[in-house]
């Protein structure tokens, strides 16, 4: 089971302007969870939304295990669970309605949806609210039901954009741990720009700039070119301004003897007593898209 | 593929506009079958005093005063209901003469109007197509009525389609079919008709409201982006939506319709469906049909113009970026037939409306008018009467707007 993505490129023309939403992207995807990390506006979602088959590349190619998805067609789409980041639901529909209305499209049986769509509120903890509308779910909730959609062909290839918008910290961590048991023997893409989603649970790493992959590994890979960049500080708050200007900063934590610890990327030099820290993926990302 | 349409029709049910619009379709055959009796009026005189009955039992005294000319349309009738007229304008000069006693009109004019108005005009002079007064006719004149009918069939063409010979002939082939004698039951009246006709264009109206936003509420959503990751979510789910959209169509307009003839036919009466069409509208109509088959002819065009309308406006859904767009151009669709029509007038404004997939329903520019009118269109060649495009030209123009649907929604975002 391979994904292939092959100088996968999509330009926009926006007024006059030839816009590059993606701009070749070459990638292999194999089974294990894959983090698709990038800033709002990277063109995560444009990848993710070719990678489904809703949108064609200007140039390049999609292949799954070797053929182009637009050859697969219907082959392809039996195989993949997607949910945008954008999940438009239907108010007058109940959980229930909804999920069955979704594997009709998916071209499940009644009987096979029937057993799926049981096994899955039960997984997903949507059991007392199946008979619920949507519109009068919690954002949790929804977002869960977003999830339950997209698992109910029991896909091989699971694309989630931004899935953690919304929830809170218990639910991310249900959620992250929901993923994990699912992606053995599939692949699973996730797209965020909110990196612990995927700091501890991802194979694999790609960061996404200007609609071009900047860095592909795992985060231990990733990570290690970091290595020497950052360090932490014990300051006097007076002292945070000015040394914001100076550094990057990456947390800012207030001490009870009123003191404040700053980790931060630079040099040992940039602070004196600076203690060097092990790299994270959040380095990284701060490293690449600064905030400053 | 049936349980993919169950289950978008599902969706489509769900959703309370869709509950609103129906209830609305149902609500509004009633009514609209009820109106036209609460037109009808009814008045005499009692111990010097005018009394004027309304509604349905105005309709009734109406349809007992009109009892003598009922039935079939003889000409010894209309020379008996001609006599009683030159009798009394012998005396009062004049209908609008105030000494003329009203008690007197209900007994000796009134009951034969319907069948006099007719004989009239099929009097008209052949040069200008005026009307000859009631004191220019002869009981001779009356008595050969239906000679009358065919010379001014011939006449009224020649002044109408003056450029056209061949519209000219082609009508008068079509009323050589017209069977005679007429008959005429008394009740039914061309406001029914009319009524018939603003009702299926507001059931249309409704429908199309349904059909909006069957396709680009997905896009404005962003549902559209899972159904499209789907198995079925393209070509299959917008032919499902289709068929779903028709049958919403079909499903409203059936129940409405029956609903609407049974109340109206029942309140004017089932006999009147026996009325000759030349009676209730012009003596020289060119159908040969009695108000029955008149009622479902009218019923057929508002029936494809519906149809077409919708497979229009899921054309639009499927283009249009939202729901609010979507909506605008299905209502600017269903009003444009009347716009042009009424505004543009003349050849082109016609040949638009015949045009548009909602051409046969509207204001002025509905089939029941066109039913009743001598207007013809060149088509190449030919010179077609407009009914029959405004029957031909939507139902060709359904598969045309499906087959772009389906396209349009299938190569979205790609």
């Amino acid at each position: 089971m391979e994904l292939t993505l092959e100088h996968v490129s999509k330009h926009f023309k926006d007024r006059k302007e030839n816009k590059k939403a993606v701009d070749d992207v070459s990638l292999q995807f194999q089974p294990g969870v894959w983090g698709l990390l990038g800033a709002n506006g990277s063109g995560k979602t444009t990848l993710m939304r070719m990678i489904c088959g809703i949108m064609k590349p200007t140039s390049g190619r999609i292949l799954y295990d070797g053929v182009e998805i637009d050859q697969l067609g219907d082959a392809y789409r039996d195989v993949i669970g997607y949910l945008p980041q954008e999940f438009g639901f239907y108010p007058e529909f109940t959980v229930q309605q909804y999920l069955e209305y979704i594997a009709a499209l998916k071209g499940l049986t009644d009987k096979q949806a029937g057993q799926k769509i049981d096994e899955l509120l039960t997984r997903l903890s949507l059991e007392d609210v199946r008979r619920k509308r949507i519109s009068k779910l919690s954002g949790g909730m929804k977002r869960r039901v977003g999830i339950g959609q997209a698992l109910l062909n029991d896909p091989e290839f699971l694309v989630l954009d931004e899935p953690t918008s919304g929830l809170d910290p218990g639910e991310r961590v249900r959620f992250r741990n929901l993923l994990s048991e699912f992606a053995h023997d599939r692949i699973v893409l996730i797209s965020t720009h909110i990196v612990s989603d995927i700091e501890y649970i991802a194979t694999r790493n790609a960061i996404m700039k200007n609609g071009a992959i900047l860095q592909v590994g795992s985060t231990q890979e990733l990570v290690v070119q970091m290595e020497g960049r950052v360090f932490e500080a014990s300051i006097d708050p007076r002292d945070l301004s000015r040394l914001e200007e100076k550094v990057q900063v990456v947390n800012v934590r207030n001490e009870a003897d009123g003191s404040v610890s700053l980790r931060y990327l630079g040099t040992p030099d940039d602070i004196p007593q600076a203690r060097p820290q092990d790299p994270r993926l959040e380095d990284l990302y701060l490293e690449l898209f600064p905030k400053r | 593929m049936w349980r993919l349409y169950r289950q978008e029709l599902k969706r489509i049910l769900c959703t309370r506009s869709t509950l609103l619009f129906l209830a609305a379709a149902l609500a509004l055959s009633v009514f609209m079958a009820w109106v036209p009796v609460t037109y009808e009026r009814y008045t005499y005189e009692e111990n010097g005093k005018e009394i004027t009955i309304e509604g349905a039992k105005a309709l009734a005294l109406t349809k007992q005063m009109e009892a003598p000319s009922a039935g079939e349309v003889t000409p010894q009738k209309l020379a008996e209901g001609l006599s009683y007229y030159h009798k009394n304008l012998e005396i009062y000069g004049d209908f609008y003469n105030e000494d003329f006693p009203l008690n007197l009109k209900v007994r000796e004019i009134y009951p034969w109007r319907p069948l006099l108005q007719r004989l009239r005009e099929a009097m008209a002079d052949p040069v200008n197509g005026l009307a000859l007064e009631y004191t220019e006719i002869s009981e001779e004149d009356a008595l050969a009525f239906y000679d009358h009918c065919r010379s001014h069939i011939a006449d009224l063409m020649r002044l109408e389609q003056r450029n056209n010979p061949q519209a000219q002939q082609t009508a008068i082939e079509m009323y050589e079919k017209v069977e005679t004698p007429f008959y005429y039951y008394p009740g039914y009246n061309t406001n029914m008709a009319e009524y018939e006709g603003l009702c299926l264009f507001l059931l249309m109206f409704l429908c199309v409201m349904i059909t909006a936003p069957l396709f680009c509420c997905e896009y404005q959503t962003g549902a559209d982006d899972i159904l499209r990751s789907t198995r079925h979510g393209r070509k299959r789910l917008a032919l499902v939506k289709i068929f779903a959209a028709l049958s919403i169509g079909i499903a409203v307009f059936i129940p409405c319709m029956i609903i609407f003839q049974l109340i109206s036919n029942s309140l004017f009466g089932w006999e009147c469906r026996q009325t000759s069409m030349q009676i209730l509208f012009s003596v020289v109509s060119l159908l040969d049909m009695n108000v029955g088959q008149m009622q479902n002819l009218v019923m057929l065009g508002g029936f494809v113009t519906l149809l077409s309308s919708i497979s229009c406006v899921l054309f639009l859904s499927a283009a249009c970026k939202n729901t609010t767009a979507a909506i605008g151009l299905a209502i600017a669709s269903a009003l444009l037939p009347s716009l042009f029509y009424m505004l543009i007038g003349g050849r082109l404004g016609s040949c638009l409306r015949v045009l548009l997939p909602s051409g046969g329903l509207g204001g002025s520019n509905a089939f029941l008018y066109a039913v009743t009118d001598f207007e013809f269109l060149k088509v190449g060649p030919f010179s077609v009467w407009t009914p029959w495009l405004l029957l031909i030209v939507p139902a060709l123009e359904i598969p045309v707007f499906l087959w772009l649907t389906v396209r349009t929604y299938c190569r979205r975002s790609l």
